[in-house]
């Protein structure tokens, strides 16, 4: 609760998102003990996540472009999420094809965030900016998770087991929140921009 | 579910895993990169701002100076000629006790003048410029040595020749700089100065015998003058070296090749201050 008062807007809501994934998971545990099926939480989760993180790099990117990509790609998902949840992969089915597309989107912000990062770069050591280690935390958790959905979907036809994407799956969570963990520790409102002149035009 | 497709799965994973890290290492490197390169090209901006500054200050100076020299020589000089103009033509109608005192008194201002028109000359820009340094600097001995308040040596070594009139301004007015801590500080009885001009060397060394202070007063907001004496070196591609102890006097040694450029952006060296 200290740390989050020093933190800024940005990392303020990467810390909410981490207590309402908590509670998401709780929730899918719940699930998965009471009705064997805990697919309803991990929707909920697709979503709820994709609204947080794209609020996150909204809030990083300085460019207006990017900040309308970001919107706009947030609409376009929530959009995607009820057609899939009506249409294609219902309440009770894991929603791989949401993750697939979110994970996507993830790994583009991630690339535009380091683009941006490298346009307008900071005095400060890399290893003390937050927005270095939460970018590296979106792109190893997205470009694992792409390739985890598709093995899913994959495994799926074949009708494999799933313990070795699990085992991936897990290395990958605790790198994640390790990262993540990293971003919110560095993080301080002192440390904003004692910036660089702009060396090019926006993104 | 094969071994095989174990095997595929794991390599599969580590190989993005390592794809990830490759890539999160060349960013780090590249951003490292930048940051260098910024800070480079921000340091090489600060030093351009900082001569750009100077040489505002310089040529502020200088026409401040310009502006007293010409007012020293147009209308004080003036006044006091027509002072001693109406002294002589007073004196003629007195007494010999009064006419020795009005006598006297046409000398002081006689003696004055002369004094104000060195004084002028050693302001003036344009003056400088016509005699060059080293005639500039004879005249300021004499000038000095006249008032009899230190005891100054010049000391010229090679033959003189010609550093351009920005660069001989700025080292007359080190030298100046440096009579005067002499003179106002350090409360020398002798200062001496140095010519040396080799074919691709110029020096300019100036001593005395006063109080001397502590390096650290370079450090301090004291200092001013010195670390100035320091910047105007600089800005016309020379350095300057100052060696001081208490009680030891000090040695001031301003550096220079002939043939490089004043300014470090590549600007002229007839650029005129005015």
């Amino acid at each position: 609760m200290v740390r989050y008062r020093r933190l800024t807007i940005p990392f303020k809501i990467l810390a909410s998102s981490l207590v309402i994934t908590m509670t998401l998971e709780i929730f899918a545990r719940f699930l998965s003990v009471k009705f064997k099926n805990n697919a309803p939480a991990y929707h909920l989760m697709s979503i709820s996540g994709f609204a947080f993180y794209s609020l996150v790099y909204y809030c990083l990117f300085k460019s207006k472009k990017l900040k309308r990509f970001v919107l706009i790609s947030l609409s376009a998902v929530i959009f995607f999420f009820f057609v899939n949840l009506l249409f294609l992969q219902q309440l009770k089915v894991f929603p791989t094809n949401i993750y697939l597309v979110t994970n996507s989107l993830y790994i583009i912000l991630s690339l535009l965030l380091f683009k941006q990062m490298l346009q307008y770069s900071l005095e400060t050591s890399i290893t003390k900016q937050s927005a270095f280690w939460f970018n590296t935390a979106i792109l190893f958790y997205s470009a694992t998770m792409f390739l985890l959905m598709a093995l899913i979907n994959y495994y799926a036809e074949h009708a494999w087991g799933y313990d070795i994407l699990f085992y991936i799956w897990g290395t990958n969570f605790i790198l994640f929140y390790a990262l993540i963990a990293a971003a919110l520790l560095v993080d301080k409102k002192e440390y904003e921009p004692k910036k660089w002149e702009m060396t090019t035009s926006d993104l | 579910m094969g071994n095989d497709d174990i095997r595929f799965i794991v390599v599969l994973a580590a190989l993005l895993f390592a794809v990830v890290i490759g890539f999160i290492v060349y960013f780090v490197i590249l951003y490292r990169n930048r940051q260098l390169k910024n800070k480079q090209e921000q340091e090489e901006r600060e030093a351009a701002y900082r001569q750009e500054l100077l040489q505002t200050q310089v040529e502020i100076q200088e026409q401040t100076l310009e502006n007293v020299s010409k007012e020293i020589h147009d209308n004080i000089t003036q006044v006091l000629s027509f002072v001693k103009l109406s002294l002589g033509s007073v004196g003629n109608s007195l007494d010999d006790v009064k006419k020795a005192k009005i006598t006297e008194s046409r000398e002081l201002v006689a003696q004055t003048i002369t004094d104000l028109r060195d004084l002028s000359k050693s302001l003036s820009f344009e003056h400088i410029a016509q005699i060059g340094l080293k005639k500039t600097i004879e005249k300021e001995v004499d000038r000095i040595n006249k008032s009899g308040l230190v005891e100054v040596s010049l000391l010229t070594e090679g033959q003189s020749f010609s550093l351009g009139e920005q660069r001989e301004l700025v080292l007359f007015r080190i030298l100046q700089e440096g009579i005067n801590n002499a003179l106002k500080y350090a409360g020398a009885k002798h200062f001496k100065i140095s010519l040396q001009y080799q074919p691709d060397l110029f020096n300019l060394t100036l001593e005395d015998d006063g109080s001397g202070f502590s390096m650290d007063l370079l450090n301090n907001q004291s200092g001013s003058g010195l670390r100035n004496m320091q910047n105007r070196a600089v800005l016309i591609g020379g350095e300057a070296t100052i060696k001081s102890d208490p009680g030891a006097g000090c040695r001031i040694s301003v550096t220079l090749n002939p043939f490089k450029h004043i300014y470090s952006d590549g600007r002229p060296r007839h650029h005129s201050f005015s």
